[in-house]
């Protein structure tokens, strides 16, 4: 690249640089004269705002109206953060497992528990959810389905989906 | 199509972070892994349910289930450490307490894999 860089051919475009220079002066005035009849902040406040926390920020979660597909989209991440915590109750019992048999008793005794019951029926739906909108997402990266009418419909389908597999896996053991 | 990045950008495949494209397919690779292990972790909570210590060691000592949960442990923490570590990115917005979760997070997820999968091979070893 630096031979290029050197070649004639780039110190010639250098050697002009009167033309150049004088075309750009009378841009430069122009779009000066243009820009001061435009009211906006003062240079002194861009200067202030950059500097400091009150730079603009692209619109946010509440300057949208909810939509099926943005709500289900949040879910997603919602449901990803829930099962990284979930996780971690999977490796509790593994790990209780691994240490004998008294360990796992007291563990399931904490299984069961009214809360922790409520918390694993809320993990088993996460699962669910995060298995089947994760497909849905990675669908979407071959480039299927991704016109709205198949983006609500395929949210349905597997919102559905999840309530009705989380319902049968506890149905089953209830 | 023109494009308007940087010339130097697109030859390093780097996005605005210096990284991301490696992160996507990175998600997209653990994503897939678990779609399997997850229908298999189902089935097998289904299998365990009620399932006492010994018989729930006997089943996870097989050596397919072994292996399938190994991968589940570990393909799980990474692909979670690859969400939340986004989720951060995105939601905290002191720097500080960013790297510090960051560091948490990661770190968590090292020892989870690591506590998980021991677990596993003690169960399945000394059965």
């Amino acid at each position: 690249m630096k031979v290029v860089l050197a070649s004639p051919e780039g110190a010639r475009v250098q050697s002009r640089p009167a033309t150049v220079t004088g075309k750009r002066t009378v841009a430069a005035s122009t779009f000066e004269n243009t820009a001061r009849e435009v009211t906006g902040p003062s240079q002194q406040e861009l200067k202030l705002r950059m500097n400091s926390n009150q730079r603009p920020l692209s619109p946010h979660l509440q300057i949208y109206r909810p939509q099926w597909t943005s709500v289900l989209s949040i879910l997603h991440r919602a449901s990803g953060v829930a099962l990284s915590f979930g996780t971690i109750l999977m490796v509790v019992w593994l790990a209780a497992l691994a240490r004998g048999d008294a360990a796992f008793e007291s563990t399931l005794a904490l299984f069961s528990h009214p809360a922790v019951l409520i918390a694993l029926v809320g993990w088993t739906l996460a699962l669910f959810y995060h298995l089947l909108n994760g497909i849905r997402h990675l669908l979407w990266d071959t480039g299927m389905l991704l016109d709205l009418k198949s983006a609500r419909a395929s949210g349905w389908l597997m919102a559905v989906l999840a309530l009705v597999l989380t319902a049968i896996v506890w149905g089953g053991l209830a | 199509m023109k494009t308007l990045r940087n010339p130097m950008a697109l030859a390093r495949n780097h996005g605005s972070a210096g990284s991301g494209v490696e992160h996507w397919w990175a998600q997209r690779f653990s994503a897939i892994l678990l779609v399997p292990l997850t229908v298999w972790l189902v089935w097998g909570l289904s299998v365990l349910a009620g399932a006492d210590h010994a018989s729930a060691s006997a089943w996870l000592a097989a050596p397919w289930n072994a292996a399938m949960a190994v991968l589940l442990v570990a393909a799980s923490f990474y692909h979670a450490r690859l969400g939340m570590q986004v989720v951060i990115e995105d939601y905290v917005h002191h720097r500080a307490l960013e790297v510090a979760l960051q560091v948490l997070v990661a770190a968590a997820a090292l020892v989870g894999t690591v506590v998980g999968i021991l677990s596993i091979l003690k169960v399945a070893l000394s059965a």
